[in-house]
């Protein structure tokens, strides 16, 4: 007999009670790695009202390339529409005018309850308007959902009830911050219920679901600052869920003039940590099999899988791949690895799969080493803002600092790539001619990456270490 | 050859008739009676409506102001909405047309003599009763309801509010659905009479056919999706909460899987009523008759397939989301040319501008509107834009409001004298027409504008550019509100109060029509004669009676000769 | 000009049609035409309510294989199967019932459908067995799935389930309330009604035939002997990876030799014995993740198998309300059979609650290949 059955049963309705009152508690945007959104950011995104003058009256701002053609499209439905309905209003009253009953006498005249010709045309002819706008809509629907090769990569997090940006750099905003011309592919995920990102001015909405990724696309053509609001219902903050997308002329501006709060590593290299404490006594990095299969060629390629099919290797199979390990497993293999769930979470997940895209590209990439980051800004914590040369900027070293010493503070035992790397807080510097990160090659830079590679483990309960090592380590910096 | 005696003891209003042949609650409690019944739905649906309008009233009033004018929370903002959508879906618009007028009308319509199962028609009564408790229970109960009429997961299972009281009660409220249209469906196919065949039918019974197909086909779909809702919510079967392995936008597939169908519950009667008065307005046959009564049920079929464009951005496959959109495009076709066909109806009819008519005519006005700005929202790149904006409110209130409510209206006026043998004050009746045709507009079309520019719906606060389209919106919300009540008090009247009338005062020329004015409880005290529907030269004024009769019944010696040959 | 027929307004004919003709109709074709028509739009609406569940199944079974894979194999398809050849009998009972009131023979009507009756209960008796063997195991939906695995040699035998008890609960107060109401009509000379409370108490002893059979194919281990041998290891072992980085270096060595899809029972069998007994060994392990005491940690693997678990009670407990209705609504024919009403010109209901009937076997039919048996 099973007495646990029933307490059970109770303990997971508690469970899910529990973290309604978690969620609840959770008002304002949270960073993912525990530390607080500045007040004044927060206020900076409450207190902005969209330009009630920008707009054509009908329509917000064209802020993005596919914004024309959606009104271009509406502007016609508008005008068929007008027409058939102009015309079917103003025949009815013509007729109800024309033919009204005068006093008692009663005579309709005799006319045709059917004629063949007329019901055809007026059939077809909507028919074919009808065709052109399905296939106008259709063609700019696949332009507005499929990102441009040189899309920068920007991971957006929604709760309730506000938003967390994520740049490929690390670092985070709970802002939009994109670059003029620059085309973006949103990651997007949810940490609790359904929400949707929607800016008006890009014409671009896609809800956010979640357990999976979702993706939006966005290729702006306008400086400004846009309402970014959430559009689908998720509580009782849903009305307060918004923020705004600022689009800055250059990715130098946008560097400067963001508050951003920032991470210490690019999102690649905190992927490379909890590799090496999880992941790497089964895979390997290169490109010899073991317990699992290699990682360093694997992201975006087509494997089979153990049920005959064939799968992509995208983020959503990298989710499922390490929460739920014995679906797909790639042909070869045996499941023989447990689930992560628990352990590594979706933030965990962006990172490792930063990393896996980071070996991709250094595998496919034959150059020098210090022409990689030119080829691939999107692995650098510097080159956003387009240049590598130059020295520490003023933003990063200004805003950085007062906020690095509570970056370590949460989450203490988990594989927190932020602890780690609290060594090195001034890495951005010493990295750029340095590339080098790889954990198995760390042999390069060995007074700056050693230590925060080699053993990790050690690290990670080292929480307050950081602030009073950086500047020794500082010193030898070139 | 019929004398005058016999003519009055058939169409004059008689002493005894349906209203007072038993009297007592009990009577009207445990009545089998569909005319009795459709009554009681009639006032139970009338409630349900001016309590979730009462809601609508108060968020329009929240709105008047940005940041909310009344000193409400976003709570109970929030939970406004639900229920002012959970209630005038499922308890009112979904029976307005069919169990309210549909229950009154069609076994007449068809010369029989109750529907097929009159205690199931008094059960689906009390289901409704039942259900529409249920759905009020979570106000009245403290717990409230907070999700949205759409009931979305994870947040539904999540919130602690009456979301189990409230998808029970809307449980049950489908069974009350099924068990209206199963009534119909096997009312129409075995209680025809004799020589009645299908094309004999009036347009309003192939619309409630049509819609009785739907009730009957999508209505156990959300029957078993709110059961796996309460499921999860209560046991965690892990089906629609990712935290357990689910799917929350599957929730969204079952759920509009019926709840597509249901707006076509919604309109496809309301569109036959409009085929009553259109054609029994201007005294002409309904121009393409075959078409319109193929497309009723052609609309219902093709309903079943497009649901999933209300979810162009839920993440669902693209490939999937092209074939929605391209279904739902052709589904346009059919509601479009029946609007054309209405009006080559009137052209060269003898047109009465009447409180009936005026409805009819607003219909095809707000109804238009509605329809065309589907056409937005069917194309992807705009639907994008539009989705879950105040586009689609102002879209589906013109179609549901603009387009069922006020056929509705138009049907309880033009079938009002046939129930109570009064007849209702047609200025003031055409006052509350106009009214509720403008505050409607008034109230909705500004939304449109709101919604292109971005505004997002289910907001109790919003940004200051928008402030004064929602104002605009809200004093035409109070002058709907005024009208629909003056609609109500004018009908109220007229059934307690009103002039008395004869059986058929407008020379229609349906089976209802030559029963007496109200009829009696098996509805012909004598064989109607069977003829078309649409004949309307084959009834005659009797100046004795005072009202229409057919000519088999007239004294022919005052029979005017024929005008047309009769079409058949 | 054709006139409608309704020549029969005029009534006062009651006795022309029999008692049983409604007003409404105008004759007992019509009527019987109706309700026809009218059972089968209902049938309509079930199929529809159970196609939800259906399409569940499909859309997971078709993204977690893996997890249907492994799951079915806690199901014992001989009591399954028991209960679908019950079902198949009692269809057919049903439709010799439909054909005695067809011919107005009332008496062995009522046989039938008492017959009819007793398998359903049986059916669900079965079921109950089914259902407190899984809750003693943890098999639970998947929020509460915790399988706690069964030494081999512990069975259900060596001490009734107690959930098994409470679900007998209520069929026995039944049990006794209706005898108990039979002697009591029985003895104020209602012998109708005497009959009528004796069937259906004969009705629920159904359920406890079900339950001693089911019980004996238990005692037998006839279909258990699979689940409690398949796949105990790689959870252990996982579970053991999870725990402490050096014992899952120890259990990886261990384990790879084990094959790796799972297919390969019987070389599984081997090994897991094997395993079994290493775990015994190492004590410490054992204790770690022994019966009661591993509740929150349960490796993911586990937890998703519930997912298969809670379509399978979502889909064999809305079978099994619409059997208990269905005995309900076979009560209300038995009863009608016990006075008599079927003539060969009014046995509609009859027939209406056997397409029912026969639509809830054919359910069942569905069911039983989809979870029980596709491997």
């Amino acid at each position: 007999m099973n007495w646990q059955l029933p307490l059970m049963l109770a303990q997971a309705t508690e469970k899910a009670k529990d973290n309604l009152e978690e969620l609840r508690a959770r008002t304002e945007a949270v960073s993912i790695d525990g530390t607080t959104v500045p007040d004044h950011a927060l206020e900076r995104s409450a207190e902005f009202s969209s330009n009630p003058f920008a707009t054509d009256y009908w329509f917000p701002e064209q802020a993005s390339e596919f914004a024309s053609r959606v009104d271009f499209l509406y502007m016609a439905i508008f005008w068929i529409s007008l027409v058939f309905f102009v015309a079917i209003v103003g025949v009815m009253v013509y007729f109800c005018i024309k033919y009204r009953r005068k006093g008692d006498v009663i005579d309709p005249q005799p006319s045709t309850s059917h004629n063949t010709a007329i019901e055809i045309l007026w059939s077809v002819l909507p028919s074919i308007l009808l065709v052109w706008m399905f296939y106008v809509g259709a063609e700019d629907f696949f332009n507005m959902r499929v990102p441009r090769e040189d899309s920068e990569e920007i991971l957006v997090t929604a709760k309730q009830f506000g938003w967390v940006f994520t740049y490929p750099d690390g670092d985070q905003s709970p802002e939009l911050h994109l670059v003029e011309g620059q085309p973006a592919s949103l990651i997007m995920q949810s940490e609790d219920v359904l929400h949707s990102f929607y800016v008006p001015a890009f014409r671009q909405k896609m809800d956010i679901v979640p357990g999976r990724y979702t993706y939006a696309y966005i290729e702006p053509s306008k400086t400004g600052q846009y309402r970014l609001s959430c559009n689908e219902y998720c509580g009782s903050g849903h009305s307060k869920m918004k923020t705004m997308a600022e689009v800055h002329k250059s990715a130098q501006a946008r560097k400067e003039n963001t508050e951003w709060i920032e991470a210490e590593k690019p999102m690649w290299e905190n992927g490379e940590h909890i590799y090496q404490i999880q992941c790497s006594g089964c895979h390997k990095v290169d490109g010899t099999k073991a317990t699992g299969p290699a990682l360093n060629m694997i992201w975006g390629t087509e494997e089979n899988v153990n049920n005959g099919e064939k799968v992509m290797v995208d983020r959503a199979y990298v989710q499922k791949s390490i929460w739920e390990p014995n679906a797909d497993i790639v042909d070869g293999y045996s499941p023989k690895m447990n689930s992560f769930k628990g352990i590594l979470d979706q933030q965990d997940i962006n990172r490792v799969i930063s990393y896996l895209q980071y070996l991709k590209a250094k595998e496919n990439f034959d150059g020098a080493e210090e022409d990689f980051y030119k080829e691939h800004p999107e692995f650098s914590k510097d080159v956003l803002e387009g240049d590598m040369d130059e020295s520490v900027p003023t933003a990063v070293e200004g805003g950085a600092k007062a906020d690095a010493p509570s970056v370590p503070a949460a989450n203490a035992e988990e594989a927190q790539p932020a602890a780690a790397t609290a060594v090195a807080v001034e890495e951005p510097v010493a990295k750029a001619p340095v590339v080098e990160a790889p954990a198995d090659a760390a042999v390069e830079a060995p007074t700056l990456e050693a230590p925060a590679v080699e053993t990790p483990a050690l690290e990670a309960p080292a929480a307050e270490a950081p602030a009073v090592e950086a500047p020794a380590l500082e010193a030898p910096t070139e | 050859m019929v004398d005058s005696s016999a003519r009055k003891a058939l169409f004059d209003t008689p002493e005894t008739h349906f209203l007072n042949c038993t009297k007592g609650w009990k009577s009207w409690a445990f009545t089998l009676d569909h005319k009795r019944i459709g009554i009681m739905y009639l006032i139970g649906v009338t409630i349900a409506l001016l309590l979730a309008g009462t809601f609508a009233l108060v968020l329009r009033t929240h709105l008047w102001a940005f940041d909310g004018a009344l000193p409400m929370s976003d709570d109970m903002y929030n939970q406004m909405f639900t229920l002012h959508g959970a209630v005038m879906v499922f308890s009112f618009i979904i029976p307005s047309v069919p169990a309210a007028l549909g229950n009154i009308v069609l076994p007449m319509m068809l010369g029989a003599k109750d529907v097929a199962f009159p205690r199931m028609n008094l059960a689906s009564f009390y289901l409704w009763i039942i259900g529409t408790g249920m759905l009020l229970a979570a106000i009245l109960s403290g717990y409230g309801l907070d999700t949205g009429w759409t009931f979305y997961t994870p947040y539904s299972i999540e919130t602690q509010t009456g979301v189990i009281w409230a998808t029970f009660g809307a449980f049950v409220l489908g069974f009350s659905s099924i068990f209206t249209g199963l009534n119909f469906l096997v009312t129409v196919n075995t209680m025809r009479s004799k020589g009645q065949g299908w094309f004999q039918l009036p347009l309003f019974i192939w619309s409630l056919y049509a819609t009785a197909i739907i009730q009957v086909l999508a209505t156990p779909v959300l029957g078993i999706t709110l059961l796996m809702l309460i499921a999860e919510k209560t046991m965690h079967i892990g089906i629609f909460d990712p935290k357990y392995g689910g799917d929350p936008v599957l929730f969204q597939h079952f759920f509009w899987f019926y709840s597509h169908p249901a707006v076509y519950i919604m309109i496809l009667p309301a569109m036959g009523v409009i085929s009553e008065l259109i054609s029994v307005y201007s005294q002409k046959r309904i121009f393409g008759y075959s078409f319109i009564a193929f497309s009723s049920v052609a609309i219902a079929l093709l309903g079943f397939l497009v649901w999933g464009h209300h979810m162009f951005t839920s993440g669902q496959s693209q490939v999937v989301t092209l074939i929605f959109s391209a279904i739902t495009f052709t589904v346009a076709i059919p509601s479009a040319v029946k609007v054309f066909n209405w009006l080559a109806t009137l052209y060269k009819g003898s047109i009465l501008l009447n409180t009936p008519m005026c409805f009819a005519l607003s219909f095809i006005f707000l109804f238009g509107i509605g329809g065309l700005t589907g056409l937005f929202l069917g194309a992807l790149s705009t639907d994008i834009h539009l989705h879950d904006t105040y586009f689609v409110v102002a879209h589906f209130h013109f179609v549901m409001v603009g387009g069922t409510l006020t056929a509705l209206l138009g049907g309880v006026f033009h079938w009002w004298p046939k129930v109570w043998g009064r007849m209702y004050n047609d200025f003031l009746g055409r006052v509350s027409c106009f009214m509720v045709f403008a505050g409607f507009n008034l109230t909705f079309f500004p939304q449109f504008v709101m919604g292109s520019r971005g505004m997002p719906r289910r907001y109790a606060s919003y940004d200051p550019e928008f402030l004064a389209f929602h104002q605009l919106s809200t004093i035409g919300a109070f002058v709907l509100g005024w009208g629909i009540v003056l609609a109500v008090g004018v009908l109220i009247y007229a059934a307690i109060k009103g002039p008395r009338c004869g059986a058929n005062p407008f020379k229609a020329a349906s089976l209802e029509w030559q029963s007496s004015s109200p009829p009696d409880f098996h509805n012909f005290v004598h064989n109607p004669l069977l003829n078309d529907p649409y004949d309307f030269d084959a009834m005659v004024f009797d100046e004795e009676l005072g009202t229409y009769i057919s000519r088999e019944f007239a004294d022919p010696s005052k029979v005017p000769p024929r005008k047309e040959p009769v079409h058949h | 000009m054709a006139v409608a027929d309704h020549s029969h307004d005029h009534h006062d004919d009651h006795h022309d049609h029999g008692e049983f003709i409604a007003h409404h109709f105008d004759s007992p074709e019509q009527q019987f035409d109706s309700g026809k028509l009218g059972i089968w739009l209902f049938l309509v609406t079930e199929v529809l309510f159970f196609s939800g569940l259906f399409v569940a199944y499909t859309l997971y079974r078709n993204h977690h294989p893996e997890i249907f894979d492994q799951a079915h194999v806690y199901l014992n398809k001989y009591l399954g199967g028991l209960n679908t050849i019950v079902l198949l009998f009692s269809s057919l009972t049903m439709a010799l019932g439909v054909r005695s009131a067809q011919l107005g023979k009332n008496k062995s009507c009522g046989i039938y459908v008492l017959i009819t009756m007793v398998c359903a209960s049986m059916f669900l008796g079965v079921k109950a067995v089914e259902y407190s063997h899984k809750w003693d195991m943890g098999i639970l939906v998947r929020s509460a799935f915790d399988f706690t695995y069964t030494h081999p040699d512990q069975t259900i035998i060596s001490g009734l389930s107690n959930y098994l008890v409470y679900l007998s609960v209520i069929p026995l107060l039944l049990l006794v309330g209706f005898i108990i109401t039979s002697v009591v009509f029985r003895l104020i000379d209602k012998a109708v009604w005497s009959k009528f409370w004796m069937g259906m108490a004969i009705t629920v002893g159904g359920y406890f035939l079900g339950v001693v059979i089911g019980y004996l194919f238990m005692a037998a281990k006839i279909g258990e002997a699979k689940h409690a041998y398949i796949e105990p290891v790689r959870p252990i072992a996982l579970y053991a990876m999870t725990q402490d980085t050096d014992h899952a270096k120890e259990d990886h060595a261990k384990s790879d030799h084990v094959k790796g899809d799972g297919h390969d029972k019987d070389h599984d069998d081997e090994h897991d014995d094997e395993h079994h007994d290493a775990a015994h060994a190492n004590g410490e392990h054992h204790d770690d993740h022994g019966h009661g005491e591993h509740h929150g940690e349960i490796p993911e693997f586990d937890r998703n198998v519930g997912t298969f678990f809670s379509i399978y009670y979502c889909m064999t407990g809305l079978h099994a309300i619409h059997i208990i209705a269905g005995i309900i609504a076979l009560g209300w024919l038995y009863f009608r059979c016990l006075n008599n009403h079927w003539r060969s010109d009014y046995f509609g209901p009859v027939d209406y609650v056997g397409l029912y009937w026969h639509l809830v076997d054919l359910i069942w039919i569905y069911l039983f290949p989809l979870l029980y048996l596709i491997d």
